[in-house]
């Protein structure tokens, strides 16, 4: 009798869980589309823009218009129906991501843009996140979450009605990995949607798998403890690999891939990037990147001077032979900041070689007559006497 | 701290809105509204915006409504939000009318740095009261050599906002409401009777928020209330409108 109320109230529980309805396919935004005050997803536009208010007003957005200017440019390019719904924020943090939101605010870190190398690759990414807001992702997940954590409700009260609690972990379980795999399925089709919209503008379709290539290189550089901001959402598997590949190949000749534009738009911030990546101290993961980065062939000798960077700050045993030998090699090559001659002057003087770092010291000042720490160097300068 | 049985809680400076969220979860069956108000600032007189016929300002009102789900996710509401905030706007120009108060609506100002500005002190504001709520309302967390002294500020930079708004004081609201799905009420039934074998009673959706008063004039927070219901409905005008009222009480005026 007592156990006949239980499964009552919840099987009351469990069609209040479901009534919504099961996974029924859902139509795409549409260009300028706003979504009903009264729906699930008004709601989480509303906590968006909630959200986006505080993007607006941080001090991490990289205001300079010209760079924005350009990957709105290039947004439009890859699809000019929907790049009047996106708001694009570069947010200035190490770690490779870009991210959309249900109401268009767009993110893309610098992390991402220090490792992204031509244009066709930003309009990959780019169109990869303009899948997940027309395929409207965020509210399909929201219902899968919703829906198979009523039923784990439900069937946490049954089983523990029935005496076997244990089970409700187990549904758990269950419901977790479904939450999983519909969020890689959602990958999947923002992949596809991306490369559609890649090639359909003319760019270089062969690019696409390319990132996920590097980013896996420098992941297993980097060792399994210190996964990546982005690979917890977004699971770069072989298989996904492979499947833009062969697009790539079914895809026929391609495009330019814009390369000269993307460094043009960034040359004047990669600097910054590359110091903010050392940061991060994943001196592995940064080494690869470094070397990657250098055998693109662009700016050697910035390249150069901050892998001699990445030797001087961490400092083991051998390392400020190495960042000498770099910082020499960066002043032989092109594209070296004023910066490399102050370095190598610290690190002489550390090794009691003053009169060469007096010299290195003097070349700094030469190269950057209105360094901000010009009075510094001039201080040791007059030390080193 | 009294307790008046059933309706509203007031509570003495001693007690904590961890205890009063605890105490609330305990009280199972009995509606609960609890409020705490500390007045401070940094001088010793007594504020009565009243006697000075000051100005207010009501600053956005930082609110969010949603519907609790079986499994107790909160799904933001977009409509509901905006009627409430609709409500409470209402509700606070009726209560400073009544104490004959004039409040103004904050305006967004033209220019950029004067925007800015204001975010940024809606952001130190956030912050600030977050502290007052730890520091003032959590007996664990008291700070030794403040002594309880409510002497919190936003600095010089709320002095140029108050001559732009032409307002002496600035109300800041933060309000969280939610409310149970149908599949929400059989799991708090289902869980109240299973309760008995040891599972913990299960929500059916409450009212937590926050008011602060900043004086302009030097940017001090010179009162500062907090709430705890777990009835009333803020999607209407009526009972928001009393929600309101246990919201602004203590209010100096």
């Amino acid at each position: 009798m007592i156990r006949g109320l239980f499964l009552s109230a919840a099987c009351a529980l469990f069609l209040a869980g479901c009534g919504g309805g099961g996974g029924e396919p859902i139509a795409d935004l549409k260009p300028g589309e706003r979504p009903a005050n009264d729906t699930d997803e008004a709601g989480l536009w509303m906590q968006m823009d909630r959200v986006e208010a505080q993007i607006q007003s941080s001090g991490r957005i990289v205001s300079d218009p010209a760079l924005n200017r350009y990957i709105r440019d290039v947004t439009c390019r890859v699809n000019a129906q929907y790049c009047k719904d996106m708001r694009l924020y570069i947010i200035q943090t190490p770690h490779f991501n870009a991210s959309m939101s249900p109401n268009g605010t767009m993110q893309v870190w610098t992390g991402a843009l220090l490792r992204i190398r031509n244009e066709s690759q930003l309009a990959y990414v780019l169109g990869h996140e303009m899948g997940h807001y027309i395929r409207r992702h965020s509210v399909q997940r929201w219902r899968s979450v919703r829906r198979s954590s009523d039923r784990r409700a439900f069937f946490t009260v049954t089983t523990r009605m029935a005496g076997l609690g244990f089970m409700g972990d187990l549904s758990d379980l269950v419901a977790m990995s479904g939450i999983m795999a519909f969020s890689r399925d959602h990958e999947r089709e923002s992949d596809e949607i991306g490369f559609e919209m890649l090639t359909a503008a003319g760019y270089a379709a062969g690019e696409a798998p390319k990132i996920w290539e590097s980013l896996i290189a420098e992941r297993e550089a980097a060792g399994a403890e210190k996964p990546s901001v982005f690979f917890s959402s977004h699971p770069a598997t072989e298989e996904r690999i492979e499947t833009l590949r062969n697009r790539a190949v079914a895809a026929g000749p391609s495009g330019d891939s814009g390369r000269k534009r993307y460094l043009a738009a960034i040359s004047k911030h990669r600097g910054l990037w590359l110091k903010d990546e050392l940061l991060k101290r994943d001196f592995k993961g940064t080494e690869e990147l470094l070397s990657q980065l250098l055998a693109d062939g662009y700016r050697p000798g910035e390249i150069l001077f901050y892998q001699g960077e990445l030797h001087r700050q961490r400092g083991d045993d051998g390392d400020a032979d190495a960042a000498v030998a770099l910082y020499r090699k960066a002043i032989g090559a092109s594209g070296a900041p004023a910066e490399v001659h102050r370095s190598l002057g610290m690190l002489y003087w550390k090794t009691g070689r003053n009169a060469d770092a007096r010299k290195s010291f003097r070349n700094y000042l030469r190269a950057a007559p209105k360094a901000e720490d010009r009075a510094m160097i001039q201080s040791y300068i007059d030390q080193l006497k | 701290m009294k307790l008046i049985a059933g309706g509203v809680l007031q509570s003495g400076r001693h007690s904590t809105l961890f205890v009063l969220a605890v105490l609330a979860v305990f009280l199972g069956g009995c509606t609960t509204t609890i409020s705490e108000s500390h007045t401070g600032g940094t001088s010793d007189q007594q504020i009565d915006l009243k006697a000075q016929a000051s100005r207010v300002v009501l600053m956005p009102v930082d609110v969010e409504l949603y519907e609790l789900t079986a499994a107790g996710l909160k799904e933001p509401k977009a409509d509901w939000t905006e009627s409430a905030r609709n409500h409470v706007v209402r509700a606070v120009q009726d209560y400073l009318a009544e104490r004959n108060l004039t409040l103004r609506h904050y305006k967004t100002p033209r220019d950029q740095r004067s925007a800015d500005r204001d975010v940024q002190l809606g952001k130190l504001h956030a912050t600030v009261g977050g502290t007052i709520l730890t520091h003032h309302y959590d007996e664990m967390n008291r700070l030794p050599t403040k002594g309880g002294r409510m002497d919190w500020t936003l600095g010089s930079a709320a002095r140029e906002m108050g001559k732009q708004q032409n307002a002496e004081y600035a109300l800041y609201l933060f309000l969280r409401d939610s409310y149970a799905t149908a599949g929400r009420k059989a799991a708090a039934v289902a869980s109240s009777i299973i309760s008995i074998i040891g599972t913990p009673r299960v929500s059916a959706g409450e009212r937590v928020g926050f008011a602060s008063l900043v004086d302009l004039r030097n940017g001090s927070v010179v009162w500062f209330n907090v709430l705890y219901s777990d009835t009333g409905d803020m999607r209407e005008f009526d009972p928001a409108a009393e929600v309101i009222d246990v919201l602004m009480d203590g209010f100096p005026a």
